[in-house]
């Protein structure tokens, strides 16, 4: 017997109490999906008087001579455009500001990957009453995947942090609002921040957000005092005193070295690490109009065997494999003599990463080959394109670039400002903590910032690609010229794509 | 003939003793071949439970023993107190575990429901075009996942139904996805047609056999069904991780990747084990008592979901 199923068969063969079961099930599903659903939208709170100018953030101590900035008072609610289906990169500037007589309340969607910024937000809140927040923190693995939905998908936070190495990606994707008219309406001068904005959160002659802190450089060099003084090494110059060669750190790091009992260092491998290196080595990692990636150039590959030598021929450092058991955190044990952290521009980091001083430890800069060059992240603050409420978005942009008190906070708990470092880390109360970082300070000066970071076409596959073809090298199972070779194949496929 | 080739020659011997000599070295083989096979699957066994040994002793390590080197497997003092601190310092951990168990409930009955519904339909009910449909509906599996997560977002955002459970929840009630329907359909296949004729003759109507006669029949594979969509939404990631923005939202998977110490990258594994075996230990009990419907449910469709 075959069925077939013909137009009214259902109908006529349901019972009415089958029928009426479905029914009362769907709708007992219902109530669900609503209490699931969004809530419904907020009755308006009467809007708070307007704040008055001379209100604005007076907390902050009359300035010395290089004081920042302050933050000027609350903008009037935002006139800024809304955005058109294919948004230009630069929208107009907003309206002048005009006090209006009452605020309505506005929500604020802040978007970051550390759950750090709570203490700011109220402070925030606090000065802008009007304003609420929906801080919308996210683990950091999986952000930019994130970010990047919610970009395209026109639900991004209005305002956000952005990792630098995926910025020059998003940038050109015309995400973000363009903020130079903001800049040079608040007159804050750009020259003030320890970096190049326009180079760090800049794109095409327009900047798109503001540095919160400096430049993270991720190889800077950790070392255990008391194996080096075991070992009968010389510590490595201070901050500011100049720098090792590699060939410096070579030899202490032999000396140090009694397997498995002590390490010399954990191994270089790592994106921030190669890059440097290759940088300081003379190597380029893309041609000028970044078409070829050069990492297969004499000078590049001389960088990467440096590193492959330390761990397979000097077996100064772990394996990869080796590496990834002993962890991160592997230094803060006592059994290893150095470490390449991103410890230098932020104290409460450096002590974490050294198990919160269970080792006596201290810092030193990057060593180089031929010339002192450091690569780091100083990750932007930026405002989504889709935003409604830009004015308040540049509001927060400002408390944690520019302003007075935000930035004492943001010192003595996340990391050095790279809007006039020296003066706020002279603020700090720890003479441990000031000292440390003066001293980073001291020494990021003299140094040349890497000019091109990951470069903007595919810098997280060029990190990836890099990276799995350098453990192939690392493991024996290609020589370092192969692996350069392979690597710079792939990478220019990608820039044929990009 | 064969038999007496091979006893030609030899002494004269009892069938009953040959037989018996035959039952001896059967037995013995069988021993050996029982050991053996036991041997390898119990090192193999062991060797898989390793990674499972190192989380739970890591979760008792203070957090420098975890990556001693050589490892060191048992912790010196055994820290039970990482269990409280793992629950306590990072995240509201009951909060998102009653999020996650809300999500989970909540997909588990519609995916159930709705896709031995329609795989019922795909079963028994003969309508043009059926086939091509079906084969359209499995072509969704070939799709990558990411290939469609900016249109889905963008659908759901102006449904407005971002940072709500909706997203998650709502595919689950609308035919579950291809697999499940998939594996409900083979199932059903295999339950006599006559089941149906009888309840049809008897003057059931086509959903009264789907809930009298079919369902009733399909505890099994709807068991592995439940599992499946149990396991899949107690440790989806990206979902919650796309779809909610505010942390008071958030479901354990996304708990779980917050893990780091203040402002770094740094994970405490010690603290991170302990919350892991907290979050396991759910689909771990539903595996242990529902093993049998879990391995069922990979037989019959073939696949693992």
């Amino acid at each position: 017997m075959s069925y077939h199923l013909r137009f009214g068969d259902l109908r006529a063969r349901s019972s009415r109490r089958g029928f009426l079961t479905t029914v009362a099930v769907s709708l007992l599903g219902v109530p669900y999906l609503a209490a699931c659903g969004p809530a419904p939208a907020p009755t308006p709170t009467p809007p708070p008087a307007p704040k008055p100018a001379a209100a604005a953030p007076t907390a902050a101590p009359a300035p010395k001579p290089a004081a920042p900035t302050p933050t000027t008072a609350p903008a009037p609610k935002p006139t800024a455009p809304a955005p058109t289906a294919a948004p230009a990169p630069t929208p107009t500037a907003p309206a002048a500001a005009k006090a209006p007589a009452a605020r309505q309340e506005v929500t604020l969607r802040i978007g970051t990957w550390w759950d750090v910024w709570k203490p700011l937000i109220e402070m925030f809140t606090k000065r802008h009453p009007y304003i609420k927040v929906s801080y919308e923190p996210s683990p950091f693995s999986g952000y930019n995947q994130k970010l990047l939905t919610q970009l395209a998908g026109g639900g991004a936070p209005d305002v956000f942090m952005v990792s630098h190495a995926e910025f020059q990606g998003v940038v050109r994707k015309m995400q973000f609002w363009a903020i130079d008219d903001l800049v040079a309406r608040d007159k804050i001068n750009l020259k003030d921040f320890a970096i190049d904005q326009m180079e760090y959160s800049g794109y095409q002659g327009k900047i798109y957000g503001l540095s919160r802190g400096m430049p993270n450089p991720n190889s800077w060099l950790v070392y255990n005092i008391p194996l080096f003084d075991k070992a009968g090494v010389k510590l490595p110059p201070k901050a500011g005193e100049g720098a090792w060669t590699w060939d410096d750190w070579r030899k202490a790091g032999l000396a140090i070295t009694k397997p498995p009992e002590t390490w010399g260092s954990l191994s270089l491998r790592g994106s921030n690490i190669w890059l440097t290196m290759v940088l300081s080595n003379g190597g380029k990692l893309y041609n000028d109009d970044e078409t070829k990636c050069l990492l297969n150039s004499p000078e590049a590959i001389e960088a990467f065997q440096f590193q492959v030598d330390a761990v397979r021929t000097h077996k100064i450092a772990p394996t990869p494999s080796e590496q990834q058991l002993l962890g991160s955190v592997a230094f803060a044990t006592g059994k290893v003599g150095m470490v390449h952290t991103p410890a230098a521009v932020s104290w409460w980091q450096f002590k974490t990463n050294t198990g919160d001083f269970k080792v006596d430890a201290w810092h030193s800069p990057t060593p180089y080959f031929k010339k002192r060059v450091v690569v780091g992240q100083a990750h932007p603050w930026s405002t989504a394109i889709h935003t409604k409420v830009r004015e308040e978005a540049w509001l927060w942009t400002k408390l944690v670039a520019v302003d007075e008190e935000g930035l004492d906070w943001l010192t003595a708990n996340v990391v050095i400002p790279a809007y006039k470092p020296e003066y706020f880390v002279k603020k700090l109360p720890d003479e441990r903590a000031r000292r440390f970082l003066l001293e980073a300070l001291s020494d990021a000066k003299q140094i040349n910032w890497g000019p091109e970071y990951w470069g903007t076409k595919a810098p997280g596959e060029v990190t990836s690609i890099t990276d799995s073809e350098l453990d192939k090298a690392y493991l024996g199972e290609k020589t370092v010229k192969q692996a350069a070779d392979d690597l710079v194949s792939r990478i220019n496929k990608v820039l044929a794509q990009a | 003939m064969v038999r007496g080739a091979l006893t030609a020659g030899a002494p004269a011997l009892g069938a009953e003793e040959t037989l018996a000599r035959w039952r001896r070295r059967k037995r013995i083989r069988d021993a050996f071949a029982s050991l053996l096979t036991h041997l390898v699957l119990v090192t193999l066994g062991f060797i898989l439970m390793i990674p499972f040994f190192w989380m739970v002793s890591s979760s008792l390590k203070p957090l420098d023993e975890v990556f001693l080197f050589p490892p060191q497997w048992l912790p010196s003092v055994p820290r039970f107190a990482n269990y409280p601190a793992a629950i306590n310092d990072y995240f509201p951990f009951w909060l998102y575990a009653f999020n996650t168990v809300q999500v989970t409930l909540a997909v588990l009955v519609g995916r159930v429901f709705t896709a031995s519904l329609t795989a019922y339909g795909f079963a028994r009910l003969h309508f043009r075009g059926r086939g091509p449909l079906f084969i359209l509906m499995l072509s969704t599996m070939m799709v990558p996942e990411h290939v469609t997560m900016i249109p889905t977002y963008i659908l759901f955002k102006h449904l407005q139904w971002l940072n709500t459970y909706v997203p998650l929840i709502l595919p689950a009630y609308v035919g579950g996805g291809a697999f499940s329907i998939f594996l409900m359909r083979q199932f059903i296949m295999t339950i006599p047609q006559e089941l149906d004729d009888a309840a049809r003759i008897d003057g059931c109507s086509w959903l009264g056999v789907y809930w009298r006669i079919v369902m009733p029949l399909c505890l099994p594979a709807l068991a592995a069904l439940a599992i499946f969509a149990f396991m899949g939404t107690w440790n989806d990631f990206i979902h919650p991780l796309i779809y909610l923005n505010t942390p008071e939202k958030f479901t354990l998977a996304i708990g779980l990747r917050m893990y780091h110490l203040r402002g770094t990258e740094i994970t405490p594994w010690n603290h991170l084990m302990a919350a892991s075996i907290m979050v396991l230990i759910p689909p771990l009990v539903l595996f242990f008592f529902a093993q049998r419907f879990f391995i069922q449910g990979v037989v019959v469709s073939g696949l693992k979901g």
